[in-house]
């Protein structure tokens, strides 16, 4: 198999808080592949955004990471890096798209400007040239009268365009690698949809790979090649998005599914099913397997926290699940 | 109106004044709903779906008067032999040539109106009849006084009406949380002790406590836990059961509405485009916008080609409403009659409505509205 | 917006508790308000009891040895050298005891029963000045426990109108918004632009001059209320804009709450500790705004007696300069002025909303 772009090792993340130390993300560790686009699934307050934070350095005190961490990017490990040297890793190599598009846009520059400097920071190009590229951008990311988009503050523009144009920003320095942290769930369904398939396109096609962090199972059907399921700052599920809706292994993973209503199923034929509790807060973890107090399927071994462990035979290779259901 | 309709809504209209700065620029106005009619039957949900700008959310808030409308009447809870006979005066009114008749006829239309139509209220009655159609809200941490104990949230709409003596009010209290599951213990409690979930239930309870007739839920699962938001569903859902009360659900999840829903409306720039029971809406979609918010929908199980999507378009602007459909730009099916004239909603097969001229009629006109 | 969860003020108490300065910014406010109920009582004298050669006596000495005895306090007889100039000496011949609870003249304590005793005083009723006498001979000391009725009482009257008047208002005004809302947000520009000194000034003005004393009281304090309630009105106008769209409070509109009452119940909690805090912050300016227009004599005058009362006969800077101990008063306002300061910021620190809904 070829050489992954991306691997995590043992991530870890806390946060010191004045009563006590919290664990946001505790020993996450996956891959990413060329051309692959991974999804990151789960509920709010799981770490999956700061997973993707930590990702590039950019968690702030009171959060730190743990120095056993472990980011490798082309050869280097991002957490060592100079703050010279991640910026230029930052949005040329590796780019980051955010729910809210509006956040990243500074309100007193025109969306073509600020795309433009972007393209001069990271290739050096003439102001003419860079905004050259930037209404080309614009094009690509499909927004109707690109071109003349770019001479539009972010308050002119709707969510749906706004977001393309900050796709168009994180492009613009085509970037083997691409964060993204739940952008559309500000948006409608129709304009998740086109940008979705606007970031399938760009994956397919350039050599480009997307981290995409959600808590919408949905989108993975069609979308993501593989799956990491997140709870309580673990990933407790990894595989294909077809074996992920096909044969969940993880209870967890198993409960959500059948909780969610799905389109096309109706309240007279089936009672959704209702995961007993509630998501653990991160200073408030329990003891063993994160998910034990509220799985149907706990048993006695799962006082002590499970490792990440192969999901059964049968050429499962890629698919591995913390639960000792498995061991 | 059909025997057991318990809200009729018609001709619903609410403009906004587009305000550049403090100050209404020029009188250019928001369309955001633009003549919508639809009835709920008692003891049924209506789910109300569109992308945001469709109106929605102010059609909610025009049913309670949380909102004035512009224009549009609302009979709820009314015998339908009063309505039918201001309806059949009004009509009466219409054909009516002579000046002196006709002003004898206005009064006594103006009277029978102000007797049925929700909007025509006056204050006491409005307080009183407000308390069979409650609303809930999709943020359950800004939908709580933060101030207040729970006991005196969900007692609020009791005490207001005078439905509940002050020593019985913790009693009552107790009573109503108990059926969405929050223990007595946390009577004296605040909001912020307790989780989303928790809350969203205090805020069904508070909703439910006068035993209405009517709920709006506007939202309530989008700002919870995935896993939480069965538990609410299922709540809802029982609650109808035990206390035979209609939703109107709205909801941007189509998953969701689809499935708590027993007939489902689709709005599009302030109108209702299509009007199905859930089931038929979703095998067969007859409007082309039905069919493509349908097809865009994530489906778990289902593989959907999406890259055809990449090119797409959004909804025109509510201030400047093109003329005819407002969906003739997107849509596949046009007519040239689209862009002269407005499709009205029409019932083009049994128990299916319909605002499109691409779609044929495959029901003869009858005497059934 | 960030609004303090109910319920929870424990951890703003104690945050405060921590504070020296708070602390002690309270119990000297506390101190000087429980005061005023028992004014009689405090003081030895009543506010106007003049003593007759007894002009511009200097404080008394406080002694304890007497012809090289420890006898306990007393104080010895001062006598008048120099009339012209006020000039005394001490008598170490006549001397007087002090005691506590001494019988004294009449008062009523509480303002209900008649009582003659005094918390402290001669054994033998001769006259003691603690602070000494201004120039009718009457007791400083008490003249500024009585004075502290008329600038303590001003001081929360005023604002608890500013603020009265600022709720209804301002509440009002957030609340129907359009072109009634824009006119009174314009007005209270209007008043908080003029300057406030000169706009009392104007205010006074425009008192009739042949009204009571009682009367004049209750003017000076509107006058007083009036920039206060500008401010007051746009603030709570602001948070009945900003609250006017909260979810709950279109709730309490469903449930068929009117909008004043959910101005009361719904909107004005959110805010009670800004209130309080506003009072705090704004009292001692009312204070200082009596203070300013009794010293130019505009505001209260003779035969009642207010601190700025008391601060006019300082004008003279001769008399400052013979008789410093008339400065005694001033003394009194700025520990006023400078408790409510401390404690208002103290208070506002402990109540910082680390606690946020």
């Amino acid at each position: 198999m070829a050489e992954p772009i991306l691997k995590v090792r043992d991530l870890t993340t806390r946060f010191r808080l004045v009563e006590r130390t919290i664990t946001a993300v505790a020993g996450v560790s996956f891959d990413v592949q060329e051309n692959e686009i991974l999804a990151i699934v789960g509920e709010s307050g799981c770490g999956k955004s700061v997973t993707i934070l930590s990702l590039m350095n950019l968690i702030q005190p009171p959060g730190f990471i743990d120095p056993a961490s472990r980011v490798l990017f082309e050869g280097r490990n991002l957490l060592e890096l100079e703050e010279r040297e991640l910026a230029a890793v930052r949005g040329g190599r590796i780019a980051m798209v955010f729910q809210e598009p509006s956040a990243s846009f500074n309100l007193l520059f025109t969306v073509g400007a600020q795309i433009a400097e972007a393209l001069r920071i990271h290739r050096g190009l003439s102001r003419e040239k860079a905004l050259e590229q930037a209404r080309d951008l614009l094009r690509q990311v499909r927004i109707p009268a690109g071109e003349r988009r770019a001479r539009d503050y972010p308050f002119q523009l709707s969510g749906g365009m706004l977001q393309r144009s900050m796709i168009a920003l994180a492009l613009s320095c085509s970037p083997s690698l691409l964060l993204a942290d739940e952008p559309t769930t500000a948006l409608d369904a129709t304009v998740q949809a086109q940008i979705l398939a606007l970031l399938k396109e760009k994956s397919s096609a350039g050599g480009m790979s997307v981290i995409f962090v959600t808590h919408d199972f949905a989108l993975i059907d069609g979308f993501a090649n593989r799956v990491i399921i997140m709870y309580a700052g673990r990933i407790l599920e990894c595989c294909s998005s077809r074996e992920i809706l096909e044969q969940p292994a993880h209870p967890y993973t198993q409960d959500l599914l059948k909780a969610i209503p799905r389109l096309g199923v109706f309240k007279d034929e089936q009672r959704l099913y209702s995961i007993a509790g509630r998501v653990p807060e991160p200073g408030n973890l329990p003891s063993g397997c994160t998910y034990a107090p509220r799985c149907r399927l706990r048993f006695g071994k799962c006082e002590v926290e499970p490792e990440l462990l192969r999901a059964g035979g049968n050429g499962k290779k890629n698919h591995t699940v913390r639960c000792w259901l498995f061991a | 109106m059909p025997e057991e309709t318990l809200l009729y809504a018609k001709n619903l209209v609410k403009g906004y004044p587009v305000k550049a700065g403090g100050f209404a620029a020029g009188g250019e106005k928001i369309h955001a709903v633009n003549g919508v009619s639809f009835g709920i039957p008692a003891n049924r949900t209506l789910g109300l779906v569109g992308e945001s700008g469709c109106g929605k959310t102010t059609t909610a808030r025009l049913l309670l008067r949380v909102v004035e409308p512009d224009g549009g009447r609302l009979y709820f809870d009314q015998a339908p032999e009063k309505t039918e006979a201001l309806e059949r005066l009004e009509a009466a009114l219409f054909r009516e040539a002579d000046p002196r008749r006709r002003t004898a006829l206005e009064k006594e239309a103006e009277a029978l109106r102000e007797g049925v139509d929700f909007f025509s209220y006056r204050a006491d009655r409005l307080k009183r009849e407000r308390l069979k159609m409650q609303y809930i809200f999709q943020d359950p941490t800004l939908s709580l006084d933060p101030k207040m104990q729970i006991r005196e949230i969900v007692t609020e709409p009791l005490v207001e009406n005078g439905l509940v003596p002050h020593g019985e009010r913790d009693r009552e209290a107790g009573k109503i949380l108990e059926v969405v599951g929050i223990p007595a213990s946390g009577l004296r409690k605040y909001p912020h002790e307790f989780s989303g979930g928790q809350r969203q239930r205090i805020s069904i309870a508070r909703a439910i406590a006068g035993h209405p007739k009517l709920v709006i839920c506007d939202e309530p699962v989008s700002s919870l836990d995935v896993s939480i938001q069965s538990q609410i569903l299922n709540l809802l859902l029982d609650i109808q059961k035990e206390y035979r009360v209609s939703y109107l659900f709205i909801a941007h999840n189509l998953a969701v509405v689809f499935y708590i829903s027993d007939e489902i409306a689709v709005m599009y720039t302030g109108k209702i485009v299509e009007r199905a029971p859930a089931r038929q809406l979703y095998l067969r979609p007859l409007h082309p916008y039905t069919q493509l918010l349908i097809s865009v929908i994530p489906e778990l199980g289902k593989k959907k080609d999406i890259t055809r999507l990449s090119r797409e378009g959004e909804p025109p602007s509510l201030i400047h409403l093109p003329p005819g459909c407002t969906f003739y730009d997107r849509c596949p099916r046009r007519l040239e009659i689209c862009q002269a004239e407005t499709p009205g909603l029409e019932q083009k097969r049994p128990g299916h409505l319909c605002a499109c001229f691409a779609v044929a009629r495959q029901v003869y006109p009858s005497s059934s509205s | 917006m960030k609004l303090l969860a109910g319920g929870s003020l424990e951890i703003p108490f104690l945050k405060f508790r921590k504070q020296p300065l708070g602390v002690a910014s309270f119990i000297i406010l506390v101190l000087l308000y429980a005061g005023l109920l028992c004014e009689g009582f405090i003081a030895p004298y009543g506010a106007n009891t003049q003593f007759k050669a007894k002009s511009y006596h200097p404080p008394h000495h406080v002694r304890f040895v007497h012809q090289g005895r420890f006898v306990g306090p007393f104080v010895y007889e001062y006598e008048l050298i120099d009339p012209f100039f006020k000039k005394y000496r001490v008598d170490r011949e006549a001397a007087h005891r002090l005691g506590l609870f001494v019988k004294g003249e009449k008062y009523r304590l509480f303002f209900l029963l008649p009582c003659r005793v005094h918390l402290f005083g001669t054994r033998d009723g001769a006259p003691f000045f603690l602070m000494g006498a201004d120039r009718l001979g009457r007791d400083l000391f008490s003249r500024i426990v009585f004075g502290a009725n008329i600038s303590l009482t001003i001081g929360f009257l005023s604002v608890f109108l500013s603020l009265v008047g600022g709720i209804l208002i301002g509440g009002f005004s957030g609340y129907i918004g359009g072109f009634g809302d824009w006119f009174i947000i314009r007005l209270t520009e209007v008043i908080i632009l003029l300057p406030t000194f000169y706009f009392f000034l104007f205010l006074r003005s425009i008192i009739p001059p042949t009204v009571s004393p009682a009367q004049k009281f209750f003017y000076i304090t509107a006058i007083l209320a009036v920039p206060g309630w500008a401010g007051a009105a746009r603030g709570i106008r602001n948070w009945v804009l900003s609250l006017k769209t909260a979810d709950f409070v279109t709730a309490a509109q469903i449930s068929g709450m009117s909008r004043l009452r959910i101005i009361w119940k719904h909107i004005i909690p959110q805010i009670r500790s800004i209130l309080i805090l506003s009072i705090t912050l704004s009292v001692p300016g009312v204070i200082l705004g009596e203070t300013g227009l009794s010293f130019l004599n505009l505001g209260i005058t003779e035969p009642s007696v207010s601190w700025g009362l008391l601060m006019n006969a300082a004008m003279d800077v001769n008399i400052l300069l013979q008789y410093p101990w008339i400065l005694f008063p001033a003394l009194f306002i700025i520990l006023t002025v400078f408790s409510f300061f401390a404690f208002g910021y103290t208070l506002k620190d402990a109540l910082d909303p680390r606690a946020m809904v």
